[in-house]
């Protein structure tokens, strides 16, 4: 039995009487890659605020390696491991993209007043982050535009710029929200490729919200939860999300 | 001057192969020079006691020590100035600098070249031989005030993007404590405490830091435009409550609130009784210089470092710090004490300078005249806080004197022209719409009308904001991209070589935990 990463019980969030999210239940286990799929409007990316505490959950449970985690504000329930994009890619605008990748990195010395005041502490990490964050940048084909503003990128660069983020962010759990909408084709590729890797590698766990159904299916991801209006439908893996897709583009009326 | 990649540097200009170096050569070996001759000989002089120091030769050495003391730091690199000067008004500039102003070198040279004219405006201010001494000093003072102040504001507004129009609130704090521990004291444990104006200083500035940190608790999980609102009330609150504190009557029976005066100033003893032919206020000048050097560098090396960057990023958005882990509520609160701190200080200088204070001392204007100075200079750059800083406080002193000029001075001077345009649009036109005066009554013409001149100041320092908004809403010098080199760059090819990366600094970063 491998360990359990993200364990989701009963999850629930209405908005005023609309139910956005309504009794989730899904476990993603270590080194796993796990899609969460669904029409507009299901409640995916509700699921993901609610998991990571930027909205406050109505009721359930939500536990990170075994500790429970709702209630707690984000920056708790991100120092256990666990980091996420948004959708609506919000990067520091008015920052460089280098400095963008600088912020998510934890465990800086240099981020505390009194070590701010004294360089010579944090030269050393800066210098190996910065060459991180170059290769980082480098894999993401967007090197050249570290010394730009972040507001000065194209949608599909920003994106880059939030998986490099992440990729900094030295997390165990990344949350990709949509990551490679209006991104080009082979780069995409090239991305899953990465992510896989990084998995397989450094043992990272990944959740994805896809909303292209048939893309996801073709990535080779473990395990997929289907959402639509706010209800889980489906639980398993890509072989029996595939054979039961006919009930479901019934059901999505695709 | 820059580097190969410069397609210009083919055919280099006259100031970029000679020009500079030349200028710069002369001119700091010529100052240099001259420095040292009049140095050595003032002292000389002085010691065998051949000057005497309120003589007008004395004045004179007074000047050079001035000069060269207080605002060496200029002079020194006037030699950048002949080239900085065709490199900000020459048409490649942009070729040149292709983000602007938000490059280093030019932004370093708009700086020298500022700060130049600033010393020739505060140089030429009209006023009496024997008073020049003391005007240059109390600008330099008042320049120094202001920088400290938009420099606080600097790194809660301008780095973490805390409304705060608190601002004489924190200065407040910091008046009051310094006065109230240098003079009366406090007591505690029945031990009566009173302190060295330093110490106040200090005391007041822990004090204020504390407040501001405390503030947080209340103020931060308000929306900003909310939190902004809060900070206007406290500066009024704090004068409508040192109105009624029993420390600041008089011990007569009808004492009304009158404040404090004699307030001990640093080394102002020593000094007394021009010892060594120097004022205090230059002295003060001095130490102010000092004081906004070390707020200087304190806040470079805050907005430079990671803590900074942070800082910055939740002034982009705040939610997206919080989920990759720090908590933004301890950052804001920490950057509320740190400014509150830096306010607290020029709050104390102040309180040296007037060596008195009283509830009329918290002028909740000033927080505005320290908001167009950090509009003025370029939010987040802290180098531009003290150019923003001059252009306030030049305004400031040059109005003032204006409003000294006498009734029988006043058609000579340039006030004049102001009084005639009032007459015309404020008294005529507005009269004649506003007031109840027939339109033939209107239009007379009346002699006696005069601007007065303490609006002036209001005047010019909203149109400056207004103009700066609308044309250079990034201020003189706006924030500095963060640009450091890479040793790396393109020497990690593959995600290999990443994940190899990736591995070990993860490793040491758990290494470092444990530890």
């Amino acid at each position: 039995m491998t360990e359990v990463a993200l364990s989701v019980r009963g999850l629930s969030k209405s908005f005023s009487g609309l139910k956005a999210v309504n009794n989730i239940h899904f476990d993603l286990k270590k080194n796993e890659i796990m899609g969460l799929i669904g029409p507009n409007g299901s409640g995916k990316s509700t699921t993901f605020n609610t998991i990571t505490g930027i909205i406050p959950a109505d009721s359930g449970s939500v536990k990170v390696f075994g500790e429970e985690v709702m209630g707690r504000p984000p920056h708790e329930i991100s120092s256990l491991g666990l980091s996420r994009t948004f959708q609506n890619t919000r990067l520091w605008r008015e920052l460089t993209v280098l400095e963008n990748l600088m912020i998510p990195p934890k465990n800086q010395f240099g981020t505390s007043v009194l070590n701010a005041l004294m360089p010579w502490k944090y030269k050393k990490q800066e210098g190996e982050l910065i060459e991180k964050a170059y290769t980082i940048l480098k894999l993401l084909e967007i090197e050249h535009m570290a010394e730009n503003y972040a507001s000065e990128l194209s949608g599909g660069q920003s994106k880059l710029v939030d998986i490099g983020r992440l990729l900094m962010s030295d997390a165990k759990i990344l949350m990709l929200d949509e990551p490679v909408a209006g991104v080009a084709g082979p780069l995409t590729e090239k991305i899953f490729q990465t992510l896989k890797k990084l998995r397989k590698e450094l043992g990272l766990t990944i959740l994805i919200i896809e909303h292209n159904m048939d893309f996801i299916l073709r990535k080779g991801i473990d395990h997929i939860v289907v959402m639509a209006n706010g209800e889980e439908i489906l639980n398993g893996p890509p072989d029996i999300v595939r054979q039961s897709l006919d009930v479901i583009d019934a059901y999505l009326g695709e | 001057m820059s580097e190969g990649s410069d397609p210009m540097g083919e055919d280099p200009n006259f100031f970029e192969t000679i020009g500079a170096p030349l200028s710069k050569f002369v001119i700091v070996k010529t100052f240099g020079a001259a420095f040292k001759e009049f140095f050595s000989r003032a002292l000389d002089k002085i010691e065998r006691k051949e000057i005497d120091v309120s003589s007008p030769t004395g004045k004179v050495y007074n000047y050079v020590h001035l000069i060269f003391f207080v605002l060496f730091y200029p002079f020194l690199l006037l030699g950048h100035m002949v080239s900085g000067f065709t490199e900000v008004i020459s048409t490649e500039t942009l070729h040149r600098f292709p983000k602007g102003r938000r490059d280093k070198v030019l932004q370093d040279r708009i700086f020298i070249v500022g700060m130049t004219i600033v010393l020739v405006l505060i140089l030429i201010q009209p006023s009496d031989p024997s008073k020049k001494l003391f005007v240059i000093s109390f600008l330099v003072f008042l320049i120094c005030y202001y920088s400290i102040m938009a420099m606080g504001l600097n790194i809660q507004t301008g780095a973490t993007g805390i409304v705060n129009f608190g601002v004489i609130f924190f200065v407040g704090i910091g008046m009051v404590s310094s006065a109230v521990l240098s003079t009366k004291g406090i007591s505690l444990f029945g031990l009566k405490i009173i302190l060295d104006p330093i110490s106040s200083m200090l005391v007041g500035m822990v004090i204020s830091a504390v407040v501001g940190y405390l503030l947080a608790y209340p103020g931060l999980r308000l929306r900003t435009d909310y939190f902004a609102i809060i900070t206007i009330a406290l500066g009024e609150f704090l004068k409508r409550m040192l109105l009624a504190e029993p420390t600041f009557q008089t011990d007569r029976p009808w004492g009304s609130s009158i404040g404090i005066s004699n307030i001990p100033a640093p080394f102002k003893d020593a000094l007394d009784n021009n010892r060594f032919g120097i004022e205090y206020d230059t002295i003060l000048a001095l130490i102010a210089i000092i004081f906004m050097v070390i707020v200087l560098v304190i806040s470079k090396l805050l907005l430079r470092s990671p803590y900074g960057r942070v800082l910055r990023g939740i002034r982009e958005d705040e939610q997206v710090v919080a989920s990759y882990g720090y908590d933004v509520f301890k950052y804001k609160a920490s950057v509320l004490a740190i400014g509150g701190a830096i306010f607290a200080m020029a709050g104390s200088m102040w309180v040296w300078k007037v060596s008195s204070i009283f509830p009329g001392s918290i002028a909740v204007i000033t927080t505005f005249y320290v908001w167009a100075a950090f509009i003025i200079g370029g939010k987040g750059n802290s180098k531009g806080m003290i150019l923003g800083a001059s252009v306030i406080a030049i305004t400031q002193y040059s109005v003032d004197n204006l409003s000294t000029i006498s009734l029988a001075e006043r058609p000579k001077t340039f006030l004049a022209v102001l009084d005639f345009f009032f007459r015309i649009i404020a008294v005529d036109i507005g009269g004649a719409i506003f007031g109840d005066s027939t339109w033939q009554n209107s239009f007379t013409s009346r002699e006696d009308a005069m601007v007065d001149t303490s609006f002036i100041q209001l005047f010019i320092v909203g149109a400056l904001i207004i103009l700066f908004l609308r044309y250079m809403p990034d201020g003189i010098l706006p924030e500095l991209p963060y640009t450091p080199k890479s040793e790396s760059h393109g020497r990690f090819e593959d995600e290999e070589l990443l994940i190899e990366k990736m591995r070990k600094t993860s490793q040491v970063y758990t290494k470092e935990e444990k530890t």
